[in-house]
């Protein structure tokens, strides 16, 4: 399967949010209730399609734990986006948000998408942060903000879409060196057959990526 | 070095008699860094220690280990400063070629050591590696492997938690200088051992691209020894770590593998020993992708995208290709084996391969035709029994077809698989025999297993005989039979009458038969062999208990219990066929579908006798208990208490059997565990004189002077350290087999535990109710004899209020008292004698699996019991602090106290339980 572009995700948050079971809802469309804690981090793919053009993602969902953080922060550098979760009805997941933030923040290249994500909207009854309080906090660092469901699938497409798309659109804009695979993106095999040419984006040069990116796909 | 020298001691050090000794020229010098404001002079200085550092090694890093990192940082902008440093604690790390001493070797672990006392330290060694200076950055990279080859795990977690760590690592990987490239990713085929999260990491920063990048540029198979530590690291990433194998298939990178394995074979080619390494190193890359330890998901995955991008045609060419060195040929047929196994579509792309030869043939009969040949070596013919297990593998279409082979409506002209198999069955070399069998085990499944029994061979001087005959006349009438070549027949004949009444009622008919089988039970075991073929007897009779639909006309199964109970004697039987998973022979052959043997010694079972002997025996076990075999259909609830107790002692033992065995894996564990430990030690000790051989062998460029015999040794001692890696490698993966295996096992036993648990409570309901009814009268008797002492101690203390105490009253009393707390004592163990048999007979382990329901409500049931239990305990703990409460009044007795209160209370205890109840 061929497509234009790569993205490399990231899922970052506390532990229990809910990481593993939204990347497993968006990879296989289905919900696991039970689910052990990840160790380190397990991987999933993905195509989907925006204005017409397939991309594919790769998405790497971490550990939430503490000991983990480290690990964690080796990922920040190679991803294009992140989907930084908490769980609606814990509020110190919410509160925790900002120490997630600065660690992305600090280790990632400063183009890098992070989605905010309020999970668990299935369990409103025992709600514990407001959607007000994760739009604030959305709008206050210049976050994208959803609230999801993993379990019902609610707006889980949505969220990684959503992400992909301002990714892409940061492309369009020339904001995102994408000769520079350490940004978290590459391009796909179809860009070599001038297949792309009409998209390119005016700061890019697709064709300087061919030779590095276009090699092993 | 000597104008250097000079310069630094001046002319009164020029003479011979005072010149200083090593350590008092290091120490000088390392003044000189330390304190001297001059750049060029602590330059000259660092160059100097450098100098110094092989020769004087041990004073070296004594003296200026801190100081040389403190050098670092001091001059970190003087490339030359810092390169000089960073060379010195190399040399000192590594240990001097000369030298074979084990204190010499250990050095170089305890300046390890010292520089990871202090986390910086291996924070500005990564940080140094981002400059571009060549002179910095090589020797760093240098460095940090030695590092990693001295103190692997604790370099590994330092550099995971260091900041971006990993990724100034993959940088180097880029670098412009060739020579950089390579060393960081030897560097790398280091820091990924045996380590998911930097493996994982490793990935993320596209490791699997930028390396299959490297092996392209440098030619894929005919590159040099760059191309094998490229795929050394990329099977590093990929072995047992299943997310870094899904990123791989979903990233493309299996379709990437296709050049590596194209290119034109013909007998003509050169096979040097670097191509014949990357060609098997990358085999085994495959292998790590499609190994049968891996996630199900995983394996058939990259199984279909291996079938679709040719991969798997490539390979099979390699089978049959000529002038291909035996131990690549052996590696790709075992390839093929597992990429084929399990997977139909494979296996039916693998059923159409023919050889290149002309006329073509089979390729499944060339396979074939290899195991059973004598002349060829035991690895090739096991890696076609291999493959050839595998292709039948889950595949009834293949099985029926090699069958069908068999039958006598075959009309096959040309040599058949079946022909290949009936030959090597009953041929002469016994490893034949033994592969044969398994392999036409291999091909039976439940519809075939009647198939076989139409099998008719034409015997000389017997005529037809059918092949289930043939089996057994073989076993019974040649007592000369290798015991090979007996186990092989005896496995046989366990797979086809496993699950088949017609083969048993076949089997059966031959009066011969049984009598054998017991007789070889019988026999005296003198070695182990005995064993294994006594145990493999008491299989097959057991078989034939459990899949014995009573149409024998000799055997019922009546009569088999009868021959087990009576003649063999059960506990000796069930020992007999317990025994045969705890030998070596069975535990190895378990671990994995592949067989693993140096020799035909190691050889006695494959895999899935293992797994069918696994099921066959719970079965056995459950068949010779006549209370389960007659209740079997009643949901297997003994009704009769005497039953009851047999099954339970039955389950006893059989409990005792399985933590039998699991105490041998332990003790294996232990002496597996004490042998890796004294080889690692070995292996590292080996590894440093590797470390300063590698250091003089770069030096030796420099001074040619280095004489041939050092090479020598240098080159045995690099092999023996190879050797020992690789043996250090492969116990350790044995290791986490065993673990595996052991988790497996614990694992399987607490959930047996927990099943047993739920059912011995409807077990132990009605028994547990006889006990607390026998508790509760004790309970009684002692409440009514309380009463009595209520009422005795009642008038003593009327008495006692008006007369001084009479002595031997109360005397009589508090032997009375005396009495009841030790009968209250003797309840109190009669309950954990309870309680302790209760725990044993959760510890058993069998299974009835339909039993959940009823389970259930009895699980209730004996909780409510279990709760009665505890009031009376509460009401016997009640008794117990009455009693000596009692007793202390008596002892101040005068203290009037109003009796009546107290035996309302015991009274509404006394009720409230039997409500309960």
């Amino acid at each position: 399967m061929s497509y234009s572009y790569l993205f490399k995700y990231i899922i970052i948050g506390d532990t229990g949010v809910g990481k593993s079971c939204l990347l497993l809802q968006f990879t296989d469309k289905r919900f696991q209730p039970v689910h052990d804690l990840t160790i380190g981090v397990e991987f999933g793919a993905r195509m989907i399609n925006i204005d017409g053009k397939q991309i594919k993602l790769q998405i790497w969902d971490t550990a939430g734990q503490e000991s983990f953080r480290s690990i964690t922060r080796s990922y920040y550098r190679g991803a294009a986006g992140a989907l930084l979760v908490y769980d609606i009805t814990r509020r110190e997941t919410f509160e925790h948000l900002t120490s997630w933030l600065d660690d992305a923040r600090q280790h990632s290249s400063s183009n890098m998408v992070i989605m905010l994500i309020g999970n668990k909207s299935d369990l409103d009854a025992k709600r514990d942060v407001k959607f007000e309080e994760g739009l604030a906090f959305a709008q206050e660092h210049g976050l994208v903000f959803m609230e999801t469901s993993a379990k019902t699938a609610a707006n889980v497409e949505e969220a990684f879409i959503n992400t992909a798309k301002e990714v892409y659109k940061k492309i369009q804009d020339g904001v995102f060196d994408i000769t520079n695979e350490a940004n978290g993106i590459k391009l796909g095999p179809q860009h070599q057959g001038g297949g792309g040419g009409g998209q390119r984006a005016a700061s890019a040069d697709p064709n300087k990526a061919q030779g590095g990116g276009g090699g092993c796909c | 070095m000597a104008s250097i020298l000079k310069s630094v001691f001046g002319p009164s050090t020029a003479g011979a008699e005072s010149k200083p000794s090593g350590a008092e020229t290091v120490q000088k010098l390392s003044n000189r860094v330390s304190s001297s404001v001059n750049l060029d002079d602590r330059r000259d200085a660092l160059r100097a220690i450098k100098g110094m550092s092989r020769q004087y090694r041990r004073e070296v890093g004594n003296i200026c280990l801190p100081l040389l990192f403190q050098a670092i940082r001091n001059d970190i902008s003087d490339g030359e400063c810092v390169g000089y440093a960073v060379e010195s604690i190399l040399n000192v790390l590594s240990s001097d070629e000369g030298e074979e001493r084990t204190d010499e070797l250990l050095l170089g672990v305890d300046y390890a050591e010292q520089i990871l006392k202090d986390p910086e330290n291996l924070v500005l060694l990564l940080r140094l590696l981002e400059e571009f200076d060549f002179q910095v950055r090589h020797p760093t990279v240098r460095l940090l492997t030695s590092l990693l080859c001295l103190k692997m795990v604790d370099i590994q977690e330092a550099v995971l938690s260091s900041p971006m760590g990993i990724s100034k690592i993959m940088d180097l990987l880029s670098a412009k200088q060739e020579v950089i490239r390579n060393d960081a990713i030897l560097l790398l085929s280091y820091l990924t051992r045996s380590n998911s999260q930097i493996q994982k990491i490793v990935a993320f920063e596209s490791a699997f691209e930028r390396l299959m990048l490297i092996i392209s540029d440098e030619g894929y198979s005919d590159g040099s020894i760059i191309v094998e530590d490229c795929i050394t690291v990329m099977q590093n990433l990929l072995r047992g770590n299943s997310s870094n194998q899904a990123f791989y298939r979903e990233a493309n990178q299996v379709q990437s593998l296709v050049p590596f394995f194209d290119f034109k074979l013909s007998s003509s080619l050169k096979w040097s020993n670097q191509k014949t390494s990357n060609v098997l190193a990358m085999l085994l890359l495959v292998r790590c992708l499609v190994a049968p330890s891996n996630s199900q998901q995983n394996v058939s995955a990259c199984q279909k995208v291996m079938h679709q991008c040719r991969l798997l045609e490539f390979l099979c060419m390699f089978m049959f290709a000529s002038g291909v060195p035996t131990a690549v040929l052996v590696e790709s047929i075992n390839t093929v084996a597992e990429v084929v196994r399990g997977n139909f579509v494979n296996q039916q792309f693998f059923d159409t391969v023919e050889t290149p030869s002309t006329p073509p043939r089979s390729g499944i009969l060339t396979i074939l035709m290899c195991m059973v040949n004598e002349k060829q070596p035991l690895p090739l013919r096991l890696a076609a029994l291999y493959c050839f297990q595998s292709y039948l593998y889950k595949n009834e279409v293949g099985q029926s077809k090699v069958i069908n082979t068999l039958l006598p409506s075959s009309t096959e002209t040309t040599v058949s698989a079946g022909q290949v198999l009936c030959a090597g069955i009953f041929g002469n070399d016994s490893l034949s025999i033994w592969m044969t069998a398994m392999s036409l085990a291999a091909a039976l499944n439940s519809s075939q297993k009647p198939q076989l029994l139409r099998v008719q061979l034409s015997m000389q001087g017997k005529g037809q005989v059918t092949l289930l005959q043939q089996c057994s006349d073989v076993l019974v009438n040649m007592p000369d039979l290798k015991p090979l070549s007996r186990v092989g027949l005896l496995v046989l004949l366990c797979t086809w009458l496993t699950d088949c009444t017609a083969a048993v009622t076949s089997f059966l008919d031959n009066p011969v038969n049984i009598p054998y089988l017991t007789g070889m039970i019988e026999h005296h075991y003198n070695n182990d062999t005995d064993q294994i073929i006594g145990g493999l007897c008491a299989t097959l009779i057991g078989i034939c208990l459990v899949y014995n639909d009573g149409s024998s006309s000799g055997y019922s199964p009546e009569t088999l219990r009868e021959i087990i109970t009576r003649r063999i004697n059960q506990d000796s039987f069930t020992q007999s066929f317990t025994q045969l998973s705890s030998t070596e022979f069975f535990i190895q052959a378990s671990k994995q579908p592949q067989i693993q043997a140096g020799s035909v010694n190691q050889i006695f079972f494959d895999y899935p006798f293992t797994v069918l002997f696994r099921q066959v025996s719970n079965a056995i076990q459950r068949a010779l208990d006549p209370s389960i075999e007659t209740n079997g259909g009643a949901e297997g609830v003994p009704t009769s208490s005497q039953n009851h107790l047999i099954s339970q002692s039955q389950l006893s033992a059989s409990f005792e059997e399985h933590s039998s065995v699991v105490q041998q894996y332990k003790d294996l564990l232990q002496e597996q565990d004490r042998q890796i430990i004294e080889l690692r030690n070995k292996c590292q000790e080996l590894e440093r004189g590797r470390n300063g051989n590698d250091t003089q062998s770069l030096l030796s460029n420099s001074a040619p002077g280095t004489n041939g015999e050092l090479n020598k040794e240098l080159v045995s001692l690099r092999e023996a350290s190879l050797s020992h890696s690789r043996l250090q490698e492969s116990l350790r993966q044995e290791l986490g087999q065993k673990n595996a295996e052991l988790e497996r096992m614990r694992e399987k036993c607490e959930a047996l535990q927990l099943q047993l648990s739920q059912q011995s409570s409807s077990e132990d309901v009605s028994r547990l109710r006889q006990e607390v009814e026998q508790l509760r009268s004790d309970n009684e008797a002692l409440l009514t004899e309380k009463t009595y002492l209520d009422t005795q101690l009642n008038q003593q203390l009327t008495l006692s209020a008006i007369a001084p105490p009479i002595s031997s009253n109360e005397g009589e009393t508090q032997e009375k008292l005396r009495q009841l707390s030790e009968k209250n004592l003797g309840l109190e163990n009669e309950r954990k004698n309870l309680l302790t048999r209760l725990a044993e007979y959760e510890a058993r382990l069998t299974d009835y699996g339909s039993l959940e329901v009823k389970i259930k409500e009895l699980v209730s049931k004996n909780e409510s019991l279990e709760k009665e239990q505890e009031d009376l305990l509460v009401l016997l703990a009640d008794n117990d602090s009455k009693l000596r409460k009692y007793r202390e009044m008596l002892k101040n007795n005068n203290i009037p106290l109003s009796a009546s209160d107290d035996d309302d209370d015991d009274d509404d205890d006394d009720d409230s339980d039997d409500e309960d109840i």
